[in-house]
């Protein structure tokens, strides 16, 4: 079998012509490099780390932080083969529709294309993800079969239904890390090159910056030589990228693509504060798959909250997900509540349960939650970032009316009921987490000004280089990132093929 | 002695018997009927409202939260807005109402029934 290149044995100073370089061995780059397996296009992928966690390259990743505590930017990801997907949980499910919508009440929203342009694309995504068969919502059809689903009464929260990734033959059921996963597949494929330790450290424009001429390659161990490529994807997530196109400021001073000063803004997260309200099922019986994900028709899935789309354009809100997580206690008042309320609607609730609700929630664009150069420089001597983390007070209201309408719609199906746990904005901070998606920094518009891709995720005015990964995505509702970034990578590998036709 | 006496001798534990027996069945008649009214409180201006709640004390636990947040609550005023509300009709019913109509509120952050929180503020207040 074939190996991969170590680019600490390639010779200095050595000049690599191939037609497309992919940086960055992460999903999306390595989706796009099996995507591209039987076309003639001759490819290198060049992954920075090696096939397991080495910590001085893991070190590249550090950066300093300032808002909102958010997770050690060396710690929100991982920097080898397989990238993130080595510490994924495998959640997966597709974006909605109006998630690619223009909203009057979403500032900067807006996809350049509907989820349709999409969908061609999601039965591979989700093989390549290995998450089973695509059945996501018609799950609700199937799930009591092990168990019967919480009745809602009317209203703006549904029942919705994720699907996890499971490395296939892999014994302790982890998610698919595509590198391990897919290493002996990219070996097989004749016109690619993976070359590992190889640090991109320059992107470098031709004159008159309409195109990429040139990326500079680095080692730890101090190697250096040059890929000179036809067509150059970068892959490296929302805030690698990020780092790069700004650094890469030989022939434009404010960096690659950054010509409006867009490049590192609009990042984004799921934020995921803990134990944000107490759900109270009156009967006791809430079945397993709210509870964790199980196994049905070839699949792990579980459910949880989310708004429909009709009360997401309703009520102004975002996307959201609520999901059940351990069992709870209730204090006196909960517990006066509880039966009270119950009795009043005819309704026993003397075996009741009550169990603390975690959630996922979609930020609204800020132009303010950025990454920016600082005067740090790593080993490589590449400035490092600052991530200046934000989250509103609105966002924490749209996803408190979301949960609130869930109480309403228990209590008309006289199933349970809810406490929101979290008020003021320092009850919502005490609570803080982050989903480690990272998303929105290249954010993809067909107008320069409003996005730093077009809708093929063509960097602006550089005729050659295109970005892949959840950086491009303009908004992101509740979904998790990486089975949606796969799709859209797919989508450009066709565009690729056809630059290449 | 007699058979007469005999069957008599053997009568009076039956009887004995009996009438305890009969005892106990009034006590417990008496337990029952205080179980049946419940534990008694002193009359209000409102008793045709919270006779509709199930259990005035849980009610006044609540009903403690509600009136703790709301500074201007008038017990008079309240009172009034429910019997108009309610109407006569079964207090479910007119909580499956306030559902449908979006009519709940927040007490400490349990999603309830506006009419169901008022009811409970009304009980907290006659305490």
């Amino acid at each position: 079998m074939p190996s991969f290149l170590d680019a600490r044995s390639v010779p200095r100073d050595t000049v690599l012509t191939p037609d497309l370089a992919i940086i960055g061995g992460g999903p999306a780059g390595i989706s796009l490099a099996l995507a591209l397996a039987r076309t003639p296009i001759k490819v290198l992928l060049l992954e920075s780390g090696g096939m397991g966690f080495e910590a001085e390259t893991q070190k590249l990743y550090e950066g300093a932080e300032t808002g909102v505590s958010y997770i050690p930017l060396d710690a929100t990801r991982l920097r080898f083969l397989g990238g993130s997907t080595n510490h994924w949980g495998g959640w997966c499910r597709p974006l909605d529709e109006s998630d690619f919508e223009k909203r009057d009440w979403v500032d900067h929203s807006g996809w350049p294309f509907s989820r349709k342009e999409l969908e061609p694309y999601f039965p591979r995504a989700q093989e390549l993800v290995e998450a089973g068969p695509f059945l996501y919502d018609e799950l609700a059809h199937h799930a009591s079969v092990l168990g019967p689903m919480l009745p809602l009464g009317p209203g703006g929260v549904y029942t919705s239904f994720f699907q996890f990734s499971q490395w296939r033959n892999n014994k302790d059921h982890l998610p698919t890390h595509f590198g391990e996963r897919y290493a002996a597949e990219l070996k097989q494929v004749p016109n690619l090159q993976v070359m590992l330790h190889a640090n991109v450290t320059a992107l470098k424009l031709a004159k008159g910056a309409r195109s990429l001429d040139q990326l500079d390659i680095a080692t730890l161990a101090g190697n250096r030589f040059m890929v000179k490529p036809r067509y150059t994807v970068l892959a490296a997530g929302a805030i690698e990228t990020t780092r790069l196109l700004l650094a890469s400021n030989e022939v434009m001073a404010t960096g690659v693509g950054n010509q409006n000063d867009l490049v590192g803004r609009y990042f984004a997260d799921h934020a995921i504060p803990r134990d944000t309200a107490t759900l109270v099922v009156f009967d006791g019986n809430l079945s397993g798959y709210y509870k964790t994900n199980l196994n049905l028709k070839g699949t792990r899935f579980r459910a949880t909250f989310s708004p429909t789309e009709a009360f997401k354009r309703e009520r102004h809100v975002l996307g959201s997900l609520g999901t059940v997580e351990q069992h709870v206690e209730l204090d006196g008042l909960g517990k006066a509540a509880v039966a009270e309320t119950a009795a009043a609607l005819g309704v026993d609730a003397s075996k009741a349960r009550a169990f603390s609700l975690g959630c996922g929630i979609e930020l609204m664009p800020d132009p303010e939650r950025r990454l920016t150069l600082t005067g740090e420089r790593d080993a490589l001597g590449m400035p490092r970032l600052k991530l200046d983390m934000r989250i509103s007070d609105g966002d924490f209201a749209r996803y408190r009316e979301t949960i609130r309408e869930l109480g309403r719609q228990m209590l008309a199906a006289r199933s349970g009921m809810i406490r929101l746990a979290r008020k003021t904005r320092a009850e919502w901070l005490s609570v803080m987490d982050w989903g480690n998606h990272h998303l929105g920094t290249a954010r993809m518009h067909n107008d320069p000004k409003q996005g730093v891709v077009d809708a093929n995720a063509k960097v602006h005015g550089i005729a050659n280089l295109f970005i892949a990964g959840s950086s491009v995505f303009p908004t992101y509702g509740s979904s998790n990132p990486t089975m949606n970034l796969v799709a859209l990578t797919l989508r450009l590998a066709d565009h690729v093929k056809a630059l290449f036709a | 002695m007699s058979d007469g006496l005999k069957a008599m001798i053997a009568r009076r534990p039956l009887l004995a018997g009996a009438l305890a027996a009969l005892g106990i069945a009034v006590a417990g008649g008496v337990v029952y009927e205080a179980g049946l009214s419940g534990p008694s409180y002193p009359q209000t201006p409102y008793d045709d409202l919270l006779a509709l709640l199930p259990d005035r004390v849980q009610a006044q636990v609540i009903g403690e939260a509600v009136v703790a947040a709301n500074a201007t609550f008038d017990v008079e005023t309240t009172a009034r807005q429910l019997r108009a509300h309610i109407g006569g009709k079964p207090l479910a019913d007119v909580l499956a109402a306030d559902m449908a109509a979006d009519n709940i509120t927040e007490v400490k952050g349990w999603v309830l029934p506006e009419t169901m929180a008022q009811l409970c503020a009304l009980a907290a207040a006659a305490a």
